[in-house]
């Protein structure tokens, strides 16, 4: 008898899980940060339930909803990179209206953003958020953080699921052809090696389930970033395949002109409970 | 029999649901990857550095190479034969070219040099100290030989006077472009004498450089040196740059460069 319970657990445990998640995203139990990596572990913070891509937003997800594909390397389930920061909150409201849940940004298109004072940033959108909306939004970036640590599961890792970047992200060393440890990076090198992003979800998830969370793309999150020295810009998270491994850990923040692009700029989808 | 009927049952339910459970976590019409990044035909590879076989930037004898040229164009070469800061720099068939050798982290040290040879052509535009720091990312340049390094419409910043010597600042916001912290906007700095003669014992003074580069970007910009952890772009190198972007582009060039360099 206890044979067959131990058997018929996986049942239990899949059924109990197929209430709050399905194939794309992830339930994550909010609380206190676990990871001691996480530049956010010791500070009284608590951080409420809410649910995350499972994968980076590929470019079918993207082209079903925004109908043309920005990215620079073409494949449906390859991540859709070449988007700023504007480009992907228009994509959360565009996919919560098309889903019949309310849109969680309103976007001032022809609002000029006061507080944004980065000159090469031309867009400068006022976006606000529509507190308690159910729709589609970009995480914060302690939710971000929090999810990468692995939430109440986390096993502590300087990675998102590992602390051995080759088992969980693609960077600079490992997005080519050959792998290029043990050189410094040289741009031309990765051209030569012929760099690029790779199919979602083809590394290992991290202790919620989560693939790619680093490398891959960089994530974009919803914060202005608070690094005084660079010019006014929103986070980004999780290092992308341009750049170093330092930047796919957990604590990294990465920040860029909301209107910026890159080959390895993407983003990743959050909604609360 | 009763025993045989209840496993195959049970085997059959496990197969059944672990099938539905990898079906329903799979994702569906994964495609093949392709790139619109267009492919250059007929280029032929940059021969790599010496002593590595691979890597154009890499350490040997505790110092600090790095080789580059624009489009993968031709051939380049770095020797340090005897391993204590003399090196042979050669390219040809290049239409840009930029290396030398340094030390892989910023530090603010005096730079001893001697320039035993350098290509006397127009082509040659820059010979001194460059490299980049990090938080914010930066990309500098000393020039104490040529008339300078390759900017994009670089705007003027203060002059200034550093080991007797005047340099003339420009610097430039490089946007959107490839770095190792990934596509970020960043900013080049040079600072330029241009006087240095051949065979000759000449220093730089790398903080103070840095100090006056850093009055020039602005007062919200700071520089922070410090390498991170696993981080290892922190560099600078002693070198030069050599460019003939005439002729449409088609030009090729060819030179060299022998230097020593130490820490003083």
């Amino acid at each position: 008898m206890r044979k067959l319970f131990i058997l018929l657990a996986p049942f239990f445990v899949i059924i109990s899980c197929s209430e709050k998640e399905n194939k794309n995203f992830v339930f994550v139990k909010g609380g206190s940060f676990k990871n001691t990596n996480s530049s956010y572990y010791g500070k009284d913070l608590t951080i409420s339930n809410f649910y995350i891509g499972r994968y980076e937003v590929t470019q079918k997800e993207w082209v079903e909803i925004m109908g043309s594909n920005p990215s620079e390397f073409l494949g449906e389930n390859l991540p859709v990179e070449n988007v700023n920061w504007y480009d992907c909150v228009k994509y959360c409201n565009t996919r919560s209206l098309k889903e019949g849940l309310e849109p969680y940004y309103t976007i001032g298109e022809n609002k000029k953003d006061p507080y944004n004072d980065n000159g090469l940033d031309e867009i400068k959108w006022t976006v606000t958020i529509n507190e308690g909306a159910n729709g589609y939004r970009l995480p914060t970036e302690q939710e971000w953080e929090y999810a990468a640590g692995g939430g109440q599961m986390s096993k502590n890792y300087t990675y998102s699921g590992s602390n051995t970047i080759n088992e969980v992200g693609y960077y600079w060393c490992n997005s080519g052809e050959k792998n290029l440890k043990g050189s410094d990076w040289n741009w031309s090198l990765l051209q030569n090696n012929n760099c690029k992003t790779k199919i979602v979800g083809s590394k290992l998830p991290n202790e919620l389930g989560i693939f790619d969370i680093s490398g891959n793309v960089r994530e974009w999150c919803y914060d202005w970033h608070n690094n005084d020295t660079d010019p006014k810009g929103r986070v980004l998270k999780g290092g992308g395949w341009i750049g170093a491994d330092y930047c796919c850990e957990i604590n990294f923040q990465g920040n860029y002109e909301a209107n910026g692009k890159g080959s390895d700029t993407g983003f990743r989808l959050c909604r609360g409970e | 029999m009763k025993k045989l009927n209840f496993s195959v049952l049970l085997g059959a339910l496990i197969v059944s649901a672990v099938s539905l459970t990898f079906l329903s976590c799979s994702k569906d019409d994964l495609a093949p990857e392709t790139t619109n990044a267009q492919v250059q035909d007929q280029i032929e590879p940059v021969k790599s550095a010496s002593p590595s076989a691979t890597a154009r930037v890499g350490n040997q004898n505790n110092f600090f190479y790095s080789i580059d040229a624009e489009g993968q164009l031709g051939t380049i070469n770095i020797t340090s034969p005897n391993g204590k800061g003399n090196f042979n720099f050669t390219w040809s068939g290049v239409r840009q070219v930029v290396g030398g050798l340094g030390w892989s982290s910023t530090q603010r040290i005096n730079v001893g040099y001697n320039i035993g040879s350098v290509t006397t052509d127009n082509n040659l535009k820059f010979v001194g100290l460059y490299g980049w720091t990090r938080s914010p990312l930066t990309e500098y340049y000393v020039c104490e030989r040529g008339p300078g390094a390759l900017f994009n419409a670089g705007s003027a910043g203060n002059n200034y006077t550093v080991n007797n010597h005047t340099y003339v600042m420009t610097k430039s916001q490089r946007v959107q472009q490839p770095s190792i912290d990934g596509t970020k906007t960043f900013w080049q700095v040079q600072g330029r004498w241009g006087g240095a003669a051949l065979n000759t014992n000449n220093a730089i003074n790398v903080g103070a450089h840095l100090d006056n580069f850093k009055g020039a970007l602005g007062a919200d910009f700071g520089l922070n040196f410090a390498t991170p952890s696993g981080g290892t772009n922190a560099y600078m190198v002693f070198g030069c740059e050599a460019y003939d972007y005439s002729n449409n582009g088609n030009n090729r060039i060819s030179g060299a460069m022998n230097a020593t360099i130490w820490k003083i």
